[in-house]
């Protein structure tokens, strides 16, 4: 499979320096999987940017079994690379979740100011393609709170599918949550439209098993 | 891989102190073969049970990848922390399946767990790769679970090999873990 594809990613290195450490773990997936990327800075080689006709960077060219593709912004173009296979799973999890805390790290907003936080993440979230987005529940001294919202990727698996199943953007309010809380959390999808539900709803929380389950579930492991 | 890169490898063992703590920087490139290629090393080391704490990489790829480079994976227990983030899984006799990789506290629990029933003196730790810890968790509490980690090799008489890659540790990460380890030995180059 990976030696049928061809992959270009196309950045400025004077404005996006550090997209490559962003995207790091992708990469390094890539090449695990043979599938080699060359990396192109438009800053230092403008010709091949111009021949292959990227208009805006960060964009990734992808070529399988003849056909081209172009993704202006380079997250969604490196998933339909890292989608199909456990570890490409993982990977593009660990990718959102990283997305996630980047973004929420750089709002410019008071943490707990629940009506500004929601209006600012309304904005970054339409332009990931996530519309509806409401804080239903906003308890940062509890490192708590609860999310609805629809996405477009959503709406094309309507009703298919039987147990929540959003992972991607579960990953991505992780990360937002956990900058935003200060605080390390995990998310859980509750219900997805996907069931049937008007909107997906998840659940942000600090997740952890009590110590005392971790240590029965090992002792079950040696008896 | 470089002749330089397997003598590294090879004398790294050497002349360390009766329970020691290795950190192996290893370039993205390279990684899956270095990182084999160390744990081929010390795992041939008579006795030598491990407990292998893997970050990013699911315990059953883990476990073909391991056995494909010829590695006896009868040697190790995992601790599998990124699984689960994708659903469930059933623990089995050679894997635990922690909810996520911000669990620390839980990650610690089971270091201490396991490495107290495992049945041998040459006991090992392995932590893959230290900068996913970064990527779940902020800076300070990754900072206290080094320091917890350190503590426990100690406590419970283990030798212990960090992984981590080139790129993912910037300057301050890479200053503090070299704090805590006895050696970095890097293959990077």
């Amino acid at each position: 499979m990976s030696d049928e594809i061809e992959v270009k990613l196309f950045y400025s290195g004077k404005r996006e320096s550090n997209i490559l450490k962003q995207y790091e773990e992708g990469f390094n997936y890539l090449h695990e999987v043979n599938m080699n990327i060359q990396i192109i800075d438009v800053d230092k080689n403008p010709e091949e940017a111009e021949y292959f006709k990227i208009i805006a960077t960060p964009a990734l060219w992808i070529k399988t079994s003849g056909q081209n593709q172009k993704f202006f912004g380079l997250a969604e173009g490196l998933k339909q690379l890292l989608v199909n296979e456990l570890q490409g799973k993982i990977t593009l999890n660990m990718l959102e979740f990283k997305d996630g805390r980047l973004l929420a790290k750089n709002l410019q907003v008071e943490k707990s100011n629940r009506d500004e936080v929601e209006k600012l993440l309304q904005e970054k979230m339409e332009s990931k393609g996530i519309y509806k987005f409401e804080l239903e529940i906003y308890r940062p001294d509890e490192a708590y709170a609860e999310v609805s919202l629809i996405s477009d990727k959503t709406i094309e698996e309507y009703g298919k599918i039987k147990k929540p199943d959003c992972l991607r953007i579960t990953a991505f309010l992780s990360g937002i949550f956990t900058e935003l809380f200060d605080k390390e959390v995990a998310g859980d999808e509750v219900h997805c439209k996907m069931q049937g539900n008007e909107k997906c709803l998840f659940r942000i929380m600090e997740k952890k098993e009590s110590e005392e389950k971790t240590r029965e579930r090992i002792r079950k492991m040696f008896k | 891989m470089k002749t330089e890169d397997i003598e590294k490898i090879t004398t790294a063992f050497k002349d360390l102190p009766e329970h020691w703590l290795l950190l192996f920087v290893i370039n993205a490139e390279d990684y899956l073969e270095k990182n084999m290629a160390v744990l081929n090393e010390v795992l041939n080391q008579e006795d030598t049970v491990g407990v292998y704490v893997t970050l990013n990489r699911p315990y059953s790829l883990l476990t073909k990848i391991l056995e494909k480079n010829n590695i006896n994976t009868d040697k190790l227990f995992f601790i599998d922390c990124i699984t689960k983030t994708l659903g469930l899984e059933k623990d089995n006799k050679k894997c635990l399946f922690l909810e996520n990789p911000q669990n620390l506290t839980n990650i610690t629990i089971a270091i201490d767990e396991i490495s107290s029933v495992i049945p041998s003196k040459n006991k090992l730790l392995l932590v893959d790769p230290m900068g996913t810890l970064l990527i779940y968790n902020r800076a300070e509490t990754v900072s206290k679970f080094l320091h917890i980690l350190t503590g426990k090799i100690r406590v419970l008489n283990l030798n212990g090999v960090l992984f981590a890659t080139e790129k993912e540790l910037d300057l301050e990460f890479a200053n503090q873990l070299e704090q805590f380890v006895d050696k970095t030995v890097d293959l990077s180059k």
